[in-house]
C-alpha cells in the first residue's frame, strides 16, 4: 500500500528491496488484516519467549526443596506475569491474529470490516501488555497477585507501588483492543462473506471465530468493569474490594472468574477450529458432522457463561450455588465430547497426510482429552475441595492450554505459514519441535497431577524436605527444560524459514478452503475478482467437478 | 494517482492515528498508574487528536485508495476429475463404517420385550427355589429406583407390595427394551453369520453385563447386591440375551440410504467414503 | 437496511454518498457499521450490567455515612430523567424530518438533543454539587458513595460521550457532509443516544426508585 507509488513490475525479488524505515513505516501504519495479523503472531511470540523464560525460572527454582535461586516476591512476581502474559498477550492475540489472517481470507473478503479499528485492536493490546511490563521499573516492582488478582491483594493496603496500577490500566487497554477485535470479526463474519457463503457454508474456522467473538463482546466488558471498580478504589478510594471497609472480596472473585472462565473458551474455541480445519485436509476427507459442531460450538459457547463459580467451591458458597456449578460445568463435557468424536470420525479411515500441522492437530486430540477428563474431575466440587490451589490444578489448566491451545495453535501456523509468507517451514525443525513439546510437555505437567495429589500448593516459592514432592518437582523441571528448546527452535524456524524455505506456491497442501486460491502470499486486496462459492469447500468442487460437495450439502 | 487504464480496488489508506490513539490510552494509564500528570495529560491530548484525525478519514473519500491490481495471479486450480476414491464394499475401512443392510428399530424393540417376558422365569424360579418367595427378586429390583429398601427386614421383602411391584416392573421393562434397541444396533455389525450374532448377543454381553453388575451393583442397588445368587443372576442374563438375539435375528433387515443423498435411493456405488 | 449498499469493488466511488469500503458487498447481508454499532452496544449493556450488579450487591451494606434514602432527592432527578427521555424523542423526530428531507428541522432537533443532554449534565453536576457539600457524600465515604458515583459517573461519562458524538455530526451536517435522507452517522448516532437513555432508565429505576 505504502509501495503504491513503486512501479510493481520492478519489483523482481529481492534486488530492490526498499530501505528497511520504509519497511517499518510501512508496517506501522497498515491497515491490512494480513500484516496486522502477522503482527500480532510476532507480538505474541516475543512474549511468550518473556514469560516462558519467568516459568523455566521458576521451575528452576522448586527443582529442590528450600533452593534459593529465586527470592520469593520475584518468584510471586514471575507467576504473576507469566499467567497474566501467557493468558493476554499470548494466547489471545495468537488467536485473534491467526484469525485476523485467516478470516478474511477463507470468507472471500477483502479485508476486515473495519480495517483502522482492526489496527487499533492490536496497537491495543501490544500497547497494554508493554504497560503491564512497565511495571518491572516502577519502585515496588511488577505484582505479585497471580494472574487473577484476588481482592485483597490488590488493595493499596497490600499492593503499595504502582505495579497493581500498571497491571490493571494495561488489561483494561488490551482488553478495549480485544472488544474492538470481536465486534470487527462478528460484523466482518456476518456482513462481509462473498456471495453464495451462506451461515451455513463458512468454513468451521469461521464459524467457531463468530461464537468466539460473541463471548469475549459479553464477558469481556464485565472485566473491563471490574478492574475499572479495582482503578477507583486504588486510585480515588472507592471500598469496592476493600475488606476493611465493608467491600467484598468475594464480588471480585465473581466478576474475575465470570470473564475467566469463558476466557479459557476463548482461548480454546479457536483452536478447536484451527484443528477442524487441518484435520479434514490432511485426512483428505471432509469434516465429519459439520452442522453439530456448529451447535456444539454454540452451546459451549453459552454454557460456558454459567459456569464460572467452579472456581470458587473452596470460598463456601451455598450448596445450591456448588451443585449448580458443579453441574454445569460438567454439562460443556457433552458438546466438547460431540467435537471430539467428528474429529475422530474425521481422521478414521481417511488416508492421513502426517505433515506438521497434522502432527500438532494429533498431539491436541490425544492430549486435549486428558485435560478434559482432568477437569471433569475437578468439576466435583467434593472432589476440587481436596485439590483446589494444588499442582493438580495447575496441571490441568496447562494441560487444557498447551494441550488444546497451543498444540492447536501450532498447527494453524504451520498450517498457514506458506500462505502468509510464500514459504515452507522446514519439517525437520518442525519435527524436532513437535516431539520436544509433546514428550517435554508431557513430563513437565503429568507429575503435577501427582504432586497436587499429595498435596503440594500453586504459588509457593519452595517447600520443605520429606514430604515426598521432590521427584514429581524434579521430573517437572526437567520437563520444562526439555520443552523449552522446542520453543526456540519454532522461533529460529519461523525467521529462517523466510529465506530458507521452499518456496510454497498457491496450494502447497492440496486444501479446499478460498484462502489457497489466491497467491501465497496474498495481495493487499486479497482476491482480484471476488469469488462465488456453492458449498463449503469451494476449492474441492473446482478440483473435482465430477463429484462437488454442493450435491451433498 | 495510477493510470485511468489499469484496474484498481479501492482499499483503505493505511494510517498511523489508530496507533496514536492506542498509545494516548497507554500513556494516560501509565500517568494515571505512576500519578504522573503530564504523562495524563499527554495521552490526552494525543488520545483527543488522534481520535479527531481518524474520525476525520471517515468523511467520504478521505480514508480509501485506489489500490492497483498488481503482482502475479494465482494459479488457476487445475481440475482433476476421476480422483475421487470413494470407500465401496470388500475395501479395508468400509464394513466398519456403516452396515449395508440393519434390522429396522422395532426388531430390536420386539426383541427386548420378548427377552423381557423370557427373564423373569429363572429369576422367578429362583424367588420360589430359594425358598424366599415369588415377590422377592420383584421387590429387590425396586431397590434400584427406591430408597429406604435397605430398611425393610427379609420378611418384609417377601411380600407383595404393590408400589414396588409397579416400580420393578417399569424398571424391568424400560431397561429390557434399551438393551433389545442396543442389541438390534449392535448384532448387524458383527461380521459373518447369525450363529456369531447369536452368541455376542446370548453369551457374550450377558457376561459382560453381569461382569459389570457385579463390580455396580454395590453402588447401584446394595439391597440386591447382598441378597442376589450370582449363578442364578447370571442365568437370567443368558436367558434375556438368547431370546432377544434370536428375535432381532430372525427378522427382516432393510436397506438404509447412505448419509448425505437426503434419503433418496442409494446412489449406483453404496460406498460413501470422500463424503459426509 | 437498503439504503446504503456499498458499491461493487471496480467502481471508484468519487460521489459523496459512497461509504468508504474496500469490501464487495452482498444483498441481503447486514450493513457493516450498523452490524458493528449494535455489537458495541451489546458490549456496553455487558459493562453496565457489571456496574448495576455491583450497586446492587452493596445497597443497604453501608456502614457509616449517608444512605440512599437520606441523600437522594427526586425532584431534580425527575427534572433530570424528563430531560433525557425528552431528548430521546426529539433525536426520534430528528431523524424522521431527515428521511422527510426537511434539514433544516432536522438541524434544529438535534440541536434541541444536544441542549437537552447538556442539561442533563448540568442537573447532575447541580445534584453532585449538593450531594458532596450539604450530605458529605464523596465516593470514598462509604459503599454507597462507592457504586453510586460510579454507577451514575459512568452514566454520565457516556452521555458527555454523546454529547460529543451528536455534536460532531452537527457540525459535519453543517458543512453539507452528510448527503442521503438517511446517513449513517445520524442513524448510529441516534442508536447510542437511545441506548445511553435505556440505561438511565433502568440506573433510574434501581438507585432512585427501587433501591430507596
Amino acid at each position: 500500500m505504502a509501495t503504491a507509488e513503486i512501479e510493481p513490475a520492478a519489483l523482481p525479488a529481492a534486488e530492490s528491496r526498499p530501505p528497511w524505515t520504509a519497511v517499518l513505516h510501512e508496517w506501522v501504519v497498515t491497515v491490512d488484516h494480513k500484516k496486522i495479523g502477522i503482527l500480532y503472531v510476532l507480538m505474541a511470540v516475543g512474549f511468550i519467549l518473556v514469560a516462558g523464560a519467568a516459568a523455566v525460572m521458576m521451575r528452576l527454582q522448586l527443582w529442590a526443596p528450600n533452593l534459593a535461586l529465586v527470592p520469593p516476591t520475584t518468584f510471586n512476581q514471575f507467576f504473576t506475569l507469566h499467567g497474566t502474559t501467557m493468558v493476554f498477550f499470548v494466547g489471545m492475540p495468537l488467536l485473534i491474529g491467526i484469525a485476523n489472517f485467516a478470516v478474511p481470507l477463507m470468507i472471500g473478503a477483502r479485508d476486515m470490516a473495519f480495517p483502522r479499528l482492526n489496527a487499533f485492536g492490536f496497537w491495543a493490546t501490544l500497547f497494554g501488555g508493554l504497560l503491564v511490563y512497565f511495571s518491572l521499573v516502577v519502585p515496588g516492582g511488577p505484582p505479585t497477585i497471580g494472574w487473577f488478582a484476588y481482592a485483597p491483594l490488590t488493595e493499596n493496603s497490600f499492593a503499595r507501588g504502582p505495579g497493581v496500577d500498571c497491571w490493571a490500566l494495561g488489561l483494561i487497554v488490551s482488553g478495549l483492543g480485544t472488544t474492538t477485535a470481536a465486534i470487527n470479526f462478528i460484523v466482518t463474519i456476518l456482513s462481509l462473506r462473498c456471495p453464495g457463503m451462506t451461515l451455513r457454508k463458512v468454513p468451521f474456522f469461521v464459524w467457531v471465530m463468530f461464537w468466539t467473538s460473541v463471548q469475549i463482546l459479553v464477558v469481556m466488558p464485565p472485566l473491563t468493569a471490574a478492574l475499572t471498580m479495582l482503578e477507583f478504589d486504588r486510585q480515588l478510594g472507592a471500598h469496592f474490594f476493600d475488606t476493611q471497609a465493608g467491600g467484598s472480596a468475594y464480588l471480585w472473585q465473581h466478576l474475575f472468574w465470570f470473564f475467566g472462565h469463558p476466557e479459557v473458551y476463548i482461548l480454546v474455541l479457536p483452536a478447536f477450529g484451527m484443528i477442524s480445519e487441518v484435520v479434514p485436509v490432511f485426512s483428505r476427507k471432509v469434516l465429519f458432522g459439520y452442522e453439530f459442531m456448529a451447535a456444539a460450538t454454540a452451546a459451549i459457547a453459552f454454557i460456558s457463561l454459567g459456569v464460572w463459580a467452579h472456581h470458587m467451591f473452596a470460598v463456601g458458597m451455598s450448596r445450591a450455588l456448588d451443585l449448580f456449578f458443579a453441574a454445569a460445568s460438567m454439562l460443556v463435557s457433552i458438546p466438547t465430547g460431540i467435537k471430539l468424536f467428528n474429529w475422530l470420525a474425521t481422521v478414521y479411515g481417511g488416508k492421513l497426510v502426517l505433515k506438521s500441522p497434522m502432527l500438532f492437530a494429533l498431539g491436541f486430540l490425544s492430549m486435549f482429552v486428558i485435560g478434559g477428563l482432568t477437569g471433569i474431575i475437578l468439576a466435583c466440587a467434593p472432589v476440587d475441595l481436596q485439590v483446589t490451589d494444588t499442582y493438580f490444578v495447575v496441571g490441568h489448566f496447562h494441560w487444557v492450554l498447551i494441550g488444546g491451545t497451543v498444540f492447536g495453535i501450532f498447527s494453524a501456523i504451520h498450517y498457514w505459514y506458506p500462505k502468509a509468507t510464500g514459504r515452507m517451514l522446514s519439517e525437520r525443525l518442525a519435527k524436532w519441535q513437535f516431539w520436544l513439546l509433546f514428550l517435554g510437555f508431557i513430563l513437565t505437567f503429568a507429575p503435577m497431577h501427582v504432586a497436587g495429589i499429595l498435596g503440594m500448593p500453586r504459588r509457593i516459592y519452595t517447600y520443605g524436605p520429606g514430604r515426598g514432592w521432590e521427584l514429581w518437582n524434579q521430573l517437572a523441571t526437567l520437563g520444562a527444560l526439555l520443552q523449552a528448546p522446542s520453543y526456540l527452535i519454532f522461533a529460529y524456524n519461523i525467521v529462517t524459514s523466510l529465506w530458507k524455505g521452499k518456496v510454497a506456491g498457491d496450494d502447497p497442501w492440496d486444501a479446499w478452503t478460498l484462502e489457497w486460491a489466491t497467491t501465497s502470499p496474498p495481495p493487499a486486496y486479497n482476491f482480484a475478482v471476488v469469488p462465488t462459492v456453492k458449498s463449503r469447500r469451494p476449492l474441492w468442487d473446482l478440483k473435482h467437478p465430477d463429484d462437488p460437495d454442493w450435491k451433498y450439502e | 494517482m495510477t493510470d485511468p487504464g489499469r484496474p484498481t480496488i479501492e482499499s483503505p489508506k493505511p494510517t498511523v492515528w489508530p496507533l496514536v490513539v492506542a498509545l494516548g490510552l497507554v500513556l494516560a494509564g501509565a500517568g494515571a498508574a505512576l500519578g504522573t500528570v503530564a504523562f495524563l495529560a499527554l495521552g490526552g491530548v494525543m488520545f483527543v487528536v488522534a481520535l479527531w484525525s481518524w474520525l476525520a478519514e471517515l468523511l467520504p473519500g478521505r480514508g480509501t485508495e485506489a489500490e492497483p491490481v498488481a503482482g502475479p495471479s494465482p494459479a488457476p486450480v487445475a481440475a482433476r476429475p476421476g480422483t475421487v476414491e470413494q470407500l465401496g464394499p470388500g475395501m479395508a475401512g468400509y464394513r466398519m463404517r456403516l452396515p449395508e443392510k440393519v434390522y429396522p428399530i422395532s426388531a430390536g424393540l420386539k426383541g427386548g420385550l420378548a427377552g423381557g417376558l423370557a427373564m423373569p422365569v429363572p429369576a422367578l424360579l429362583w424367588g420360589v427355589l430359594s425358598g424366599h418367595g415369588l415377590w422377592f427378586p420383584v421387590n429387590l429390583l425396586a431397590g434400584l429406583a427406591l430408597p429406604g429398601i435397605d430398611e425393610l427386614s427379609v420378611a418384609e421383602l417377601e411380600q407383595f407390595r404393590p408400589t414396588l411391584f409397579a416400580v420393578g416392573v417399569v424398571i424391568h421393562a424400560a431397561i429390557s427394551a434399551v438393551v433389545g434397541l442396543v442389541y438390534g444396533v449392535l448384532l448387524p455389525t458383527i461380521p459373518r453369520s447369525p450363529r456369531w450374532q447369536l452368541l455376542v448377543g446370548g453369551v457374550v454381553i450377558p457376561l459382560i453385563w453381569t461382569g459389570a453388575s457385579y463390580g455396580l451393583m454395590g453402588v447401584a442397588n446394595p439391597v440386591l447386591r447382598h441378597y442376589v445368587d450370582w449363578a442364578w443372576f447370571a442365568v437370567s442374563q443368558f436367558v434375556f440375551g438368547l431370546v432377544a438375539a434370536a428375535v432381532v435375528v430372525r427378522s427382516e433387515k432393510v436397506i438404509v440410504p447412505p448419509a448425505g443423498t437426503g434419503g433418496a435411493a442409494p446412489p449406483p456405488t453404496p460406498g460413501e467414503g470422500g463424503r459426509p | 437496511m437498503t439504503d446504503l449498499s456499498p458499491p461493487p469493488p471496480e467502481v471508484l466511488p468519487e460521489s459523496a454518498a459512497a461509504p468508504p469500503d474496500h469490501t464487495a458487498g452482498v444483498e441481503g447481508r447486514p450493513e457493516p457499521h450498523k452490524a458493528g454499532m449494535v455489537c458495541f452496544l451489546v458490549s456496553e449493556a455487558a459493562f453496565f450490567s457489571t456496574l448495576i450488579m455491583a450497586y446492587v450487591i452493596f445497597l443497604r451494606h453501608g456502614s457509616a455515612g449517608p444512605t440512599p434514602d437520606e441523600a437522594l432527592s427526586l425532584p431534580l432527578v425527575l427534572g433530570n430523567t424528563a430531560c433525557l427521555l425528552a431528548s430521546s424523542a426529539t433525536v426520534h423526530l430528528a431523524e424522521r424530518s431527515l428521511r422527510k428531507g426537511n434539514v433544516g428541522a432536522f438541524r434544529l432537533l438535534w440541536a434541541a438533543t444536544i441542549l437537552l443532554g447538556v442539561l442533563f449534565l448540568v442537573g447532575t453536576a447541580v445534584e453532585w454539587r449538593g450531594l458532596i457539600r450539604d450530605h458529605g457524600l464523596t465516593i470514598g465515604v462509604n459503599l454507597f458513595g462507592t457504586t453510586y458515583y460510579t454507577l451514575v459517573g459512568f452514566h454520565a461519562f457516556h452521555v458527555t460521550l454523546g454529547v460529543l458524538a451528536l455534536a460532531a455530526v452537527l457540525g459535519v451536517s453543517a458543512r453539507g457532509l452528510l448527503p442521503g435522507t438517511a446517513p449513517l452517522p445520524v442513524t448510529l448516532v441516534g442508536w447510542y443516544w437511545h441506548f445511553v437513555d435505556v440505561v438511565w432508565v433502568v440506573v433510574f429505576l434501581v438507585v432512585y426508585v427501587l433501591g430507596r
